[in-house]
């Protein structure tokens, strides 16, 4: 199968079939800022529809729309705050995860700054749940830890 | 895989499977993040919240105190810099307050989220002189250093994690008089270490009558608890006494020298101090194919050393490459209250290109800020209770002095 000539790619789209099914195009050069995306087409030509198994169509549009406005150069703050404002936390973690499969390098440190700025105000349990990790302390073991730093776990002034 | 070759599918899943832990078809559960992943929205978090994250479990205990990880979080972390004051009590015991602000405090003029901390060091020694000389020798990686100079102590200190570290006292030569200390704190990048430099001064007396200038320059590494002594710099003249401390700028200890023995008069250089190599170099402004050696002040500037002669605020855009100083700007004329000689000192410059200066007259000490945009200078309303002091600018970070 030969590789069309890059001069008509620029124009081209890419389809791409999401892990429930569902096709999207996108732009060869909106493809090029996914690295996973290149890579297949790379691999499997730009003619068939790439397959996509851990990203769904609840969350490919959205990326595709981040990506539409990358290629003119439009990303400003704002459009990156509309971008999130009406995703809750869950949703933003599978987005941040998809962009991490796609290797959509802008879109990942975008959303990476977006979670850890929504965590900043969250308890340690809210963490725990939300990176699905099972806390391993002992009940003194951990409380052990937060007597060590006190003062990081309340907002008032500490004297030492 | 060669490019136009076919792939089945059973490889897509296993490259699939490298990238993330669900391999579902229908609507996937909340997945747990791959370790990189979740290191890449750790780094970006504050100290104090990676402090408690700490508990959340075994792993993330070893993760968030790895040096790899600080060393991740502090390039992360140059968004969040805070504004720090310093004083002393004596009563009702022996102590210095650090008092911390959010560098904007100095536009939006609140006193409210301010973080203080008490300390008491452990090398206080009773036969020390009651007044103290309190204040900042400089900041690198998130760690403060400050200095009592009337005691002789010199303490690191890291606000975001609360801990803090004293050095150990070296002895002063037995028969002097005018003994000055001037200290710098900076960073080794080659050997990852922390080292505070000092050049001391003073007079002793080689006849009844006669006494002669003598300098002397020792370095402490962080880690160690002895003071180094090596050789003292071959250009002569001594720091000039209202620089406070040296200024660190990319792997140099940088001071304001006089060749005046007494410290005060012109003409001056700068000393540059290569941490690395401990080997001394003079550096002269060089401004219109002339070395300016009419140096007031000396500081540091967006990474880059800077001097204020006047009014005049220049910097050297490439550390070393003569050619490369530039004028940053010139403060308009400030009426202060008695007219005296006006010493300016850069503290930090913002993006947008103002600056906060301190003004320090005969009667008072001031912080101003200066709009190189507009050309336009005012006094802030910002008056913490302690703004008597020079303070330090200083990021956040996880490392421990």
């Amino acid at each position: 199968m030969a590789q069309e000539a890059s001069s008509s790619t620029s124009s081209k789209t890419i389809s791409l079939k999401t892990g429930d099914g569902e096709i999207f195009e996108i732009e060869a050069s909106a493809a090029k800022q996914m690295k996973t995306v290149q890579r297949l087409i790379d691999d499997l030509g730009d003619d068939i529809t790439i397959p996509l198994h851990n990203v769904f169509s609840k969350e490919l549009p959205k990326i595709i729309e981040y990506y539409k406005k990358d290629i003119t150069g439009e990303i400003t703050k704002d459009f990156e705050a509309e971008f999130v404002k009406d995703l809750n936390d869950d949703e933003v973690k599978v987005l941040f995860l998809a962009a991490n499969y796609l290797d959509a390098n802008k879109l990942f440190e975008f959303l990476s700054q977006n979670i850890a700025d929504r965590l900043e105000s969250k308890s340690v349990e809210y963490v725990r749940k939300y990176f699905g990790v099972e806390n391993d302390f002992t009940p003194e073991e951990e409380s052990k830890l937060r007597e060590e730093r006190a003062w990081s776990f309340r907002g008032i002034k500490e004297d030492e | 895989m060669a490019p136009g070759s076919k792939i089945d599918d059973s490889e897509i899943t296993a490259t699939n499977n490298l990238f993330s832990d669900v391999v579902t078809l229908t609507s996937p559960p909340l997945p747990t993040l791959p370790v990189d992943v979740i290191l890449e929205i750790l780094c970006r978090l504050p100290a104090k919240l990676l402090l408690q994250l700490r508990s959340v479990c075994k792993w993330w205990n070893f993760l968030i105190s790895d040096s790899k990880f600080i060393k991740k979080h502090l390039r992360m972390s140059t968004t969040r810099r805070r504004l720090h004051f310093l004083r002393y009590l004596s009563r009702p015991q022996n102590k210095y307050i650090l008092t911390s602000y959010p560098l904007d405090s100095v536009f939006t003029n609140l006193n409210t989220d301010l973080t203080e901390f008490e300390y008491s060091p452990n090398n206080f020694k009773g036969d020390y002189p009651r007044t103290t000389f309190e204040h900042f020798i400089g900041s690198c990686n998130g760690i403060l250093c400050f200095a009592d100079h009337y005691k002789g102590l010199v303490i690191l200190w890291n606000p975001s994690i609360r801990k803090f570290k004293d050095l150990p006292l070296f002895t002063k030569p037995d028969v002097c008089i005018d003994f000055h200390m001037t200290f710098g704190f900076g960073y080794d990048s080659s050997t990852d270490q922390y080292k505070v430099v000092v050049v001391l001064d003073y007079l002793v007396p080689v006849s009844t009558t006669i006494w002669v200038l003598e300098t002397e320059v020792k370095v402490h590494i962080l880690g160690t608890n002895i003071w180094r002594s090596i050789p003292t710099y071959p250009f002569g003249g001594v720091p000039v006494p209202s620089a406070l401390s040296g200024k660190y700028v990319s792997g140099t200890m940088n001071w304001l020298v006089s060749k005046d023995p007494l410290g005060w008069g012109k003409p001056c250089y700068i000393l540059s101090f290569d941490l690395v190599n401990e080997s001394y170099q003079m550096i002269l402004p060089h401004i219109d194919g002339e070395d300016m050696c009419d140096l007031w002040s000396i500081g540091v500037l967006r990474d880059c050393l800077c001097v204020t002669s006047g009014n005049d605020v220049w910097i050297m855009e490439e550390y070393g490459n003569k050619e490369s100083w530039t004028k940053l700007f010139t403060v308009p004329y400030m009426r202060v209250r008695d007219n005296s000689h006006v010493l300016i000192t850069p503290i930090y410059m913002f993006d947008d290109d103002q600056v906060i200066l301190k003004f320090n007259s005969d009667n008072d000490l001031d912080l101003a800020l200066y709009d190189s945009k507009s050309d336009t200078l005012k006094l802030t309303d910002f008056h913490p209770i302690d703004y008597q002091t020079i303070p330090e600018v200083c990021i956040e970070s996880l490392i421990s002095p």
